[in-house]
């Protein structure tokens, strides 16, 4: 049996059908073509698939697709504006050289955009902890949280 | 092309109405379990029943007791004001569940009904001396949280059951209290220990302790000879030291894939002894205060 959704995707509302042990993070690579979302180990360990889900991060791999019906989701491609420019903390990220493979970048740049919005100037210890569900076996850590808080601190000006 | 079912009913109504069509059926709240379950072929599901819309679960409300919804995610459980301030020990031990990302999704019902013998909010709710609300077609029943637990995934819920709320009683203002735990990752993984303690104290004597283990028994224990030992005493360094090697003797660990028996056995000791300093501190410069 498969369900009818419709949900809105980086502002796009989409409407498909899906089977309904189907996962959030396929339909929205396979089936919408948002490949910016990674998936990493399917389980809820590596936040790869991080997206926003009504505003706050899920893992993507967890969430069954008929359960993000009526959702609104944003993605990492949702972040870049009409003209192309790139969000404050994708280029904090690229200007601090957060960047090295580049496969846990669009989870940690979600988390790290749903911090700064409940927190626009965290500590060094509130970054390390809202990104601390998201894995990066390249660049140890210290140059991403770098990377937020000079995000963060580009908004104070 | 799947055969599995999906319903999401709105109310308990319609959600009992389904439970009753079809034995089989799966509660799903959050997933985070159920998901890595299916993912690894350890479960097969036939129908899936969404309980994430059925919103009359999901509330947190304080009047003579605080009552939390089933579907109150853990995310809410961590970050609320009430619980920060009622109960710290339940407030930090949603926040060392898993990551941001599965506090979003998980639910506190979905932790307490998956029944792990780490599960988070469990040693808390024991030590909270909680009631399980649990709701059939036709039935409610109550049951103290020290009965729910049967065994590593086992509850008292039976088919057609539904675990809707649990009711906490006030702790009076002179009760301290604290989550610690232990695991090999700092996030996103389960405890090795976990101890949950409040105290209720006179300065530094102690009138009351209860103390929550988690991850050391088949399912989340108190330990009451500690509890008992450590009552009306004054709460010196070598009293809380000799209360920690009481919970060891209490508990019954076993060796598994991420740590030993004995290891956890020293956890225990380790984390029992900082937790009761910990509160013996804070309970301390509140008296100096007063
Ligand atoms: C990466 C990762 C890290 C994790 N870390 C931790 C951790 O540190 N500590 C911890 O305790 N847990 C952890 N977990 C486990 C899990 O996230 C929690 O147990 C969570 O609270 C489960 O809630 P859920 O809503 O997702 O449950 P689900 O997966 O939806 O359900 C779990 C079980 O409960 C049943 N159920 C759900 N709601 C009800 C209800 N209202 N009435 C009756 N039955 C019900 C379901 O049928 C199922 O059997 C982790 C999981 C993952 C994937
Ligand atoms: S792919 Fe979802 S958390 Fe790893
Ligand atoms: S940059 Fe390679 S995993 Fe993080």
């Amino acid at each position: 049996m498969k369900i009818p959704i419709s949900l809105t995707v980086n502002g796009d509302k989409f409407e498909l059908l899906v089977a309904p042990t189907r996962k959030l993070v396929d339909v929205l690579r396979e089936d919408l073509g948002f490949t910016g979302t990674k998936k990493g180990c399917g389980e809820g360990e590596c936040g790869a698939c991080t997206v926003l889900m009504d505003g706050e991060p899920v893992s993507s791999c967890l969430v069954l697709a008929p359960q993000a019906h009526g959702k609104t989701v944003v993605t990492v491609e949702g972040l870049e504006s009409e003209n192309g420019e790139l969000d404050p903390v994708q280029e904090s990220f690229m200007s601090k050289g957060a960047i090295q493979c580049g496969y846990c970048s669009p989870g940690m740049i979600m988390t790290s955009k749903a911090l700064l919005k409940l927190n626009p100037h965290p500590t060094e210890e509130e970054v390390k902890d809202a990104i601390s569900g998201n894995l990066c076996r390249c660049t140890g850590y210290q140059k991403i949280v770098d990377a937020v808080l000079d995000a963060s601190e580009k908004r104070g000006r | 092309m799947s055969k599995v079912i999906y319903s999401s009913p709105e109310n308990l109504k319609e959600l009992f109405q389904l439970l009753e069509q079809d034995q089989a059926a799966t509660l799903w709240a959050g997933g985070t379990d159920l998901t890595v379950k299916l993912e690894n072929k350890k479960i097969k599901v036939s129908h899936i029943i969404n309980l994430k819309n059925v919103k009359e679960l999901d509330f947190i409300t304080a009047s003579e007791t605080i009552r939390i919804g089933a579907l109150t995610s853990i995310r809410k459980l961590e970050t609320s004001n009430l619980m920060q301030t009622e109960y710290p020990l339940l407030a930090q031990a949603s926040h060392g569940l898993g990551s941001w990302q599965i506090r979003t999704l998980a639910t506190f019902g979905g932790n307490l009904a998956n029944a792990a013998p780490s599960a988070e909010t469990a040693t808390p709710i024991l030590v909270l001396n909680g009631t399980m609300i649990i709701k059939g077609k036709n039935t409610e029943r109550k049951v103290p949280a020290a009965e729910f637990f049967r065994g590593p995934g086992q509850t008292v819920l039976k088919q057609g059951e539904v675990l809707t709320e649990v009711e906490l009683p006030k702790l009076t203002s002179d009760f301290k209290s604290i989550y610690l735990k232990h695991s090999l990752r700092r996030s996103m993984d389960i405890a090795l220990v976990g101890v949950a303690c409040a105290l209720r104290l006179d300065g530094d004597k102690c009138l009351e302790a209860r103390i929550g283990l988690g991850a050391v028994a088949p399912t989340p224990i108190r330990v009451p000879k500690t509890e008992q030992f450590l009552t009306d005493k004054t709460l010196t360094t070598s009293m809380i030291a000799e209360a920690s090697r009481l919970a060891v003797e209490e508990c019954r660990p076993i060796d598994d894939i991420r740590a030993t028996a004995s290891y956890r056995r020293e956890l225990v000791q380790v984390l029992v002894k900082r937790a009761l300093t910990s509160l013996v501190k804070d309970g301390g410069s509140d008296e100096n205060t007063d």
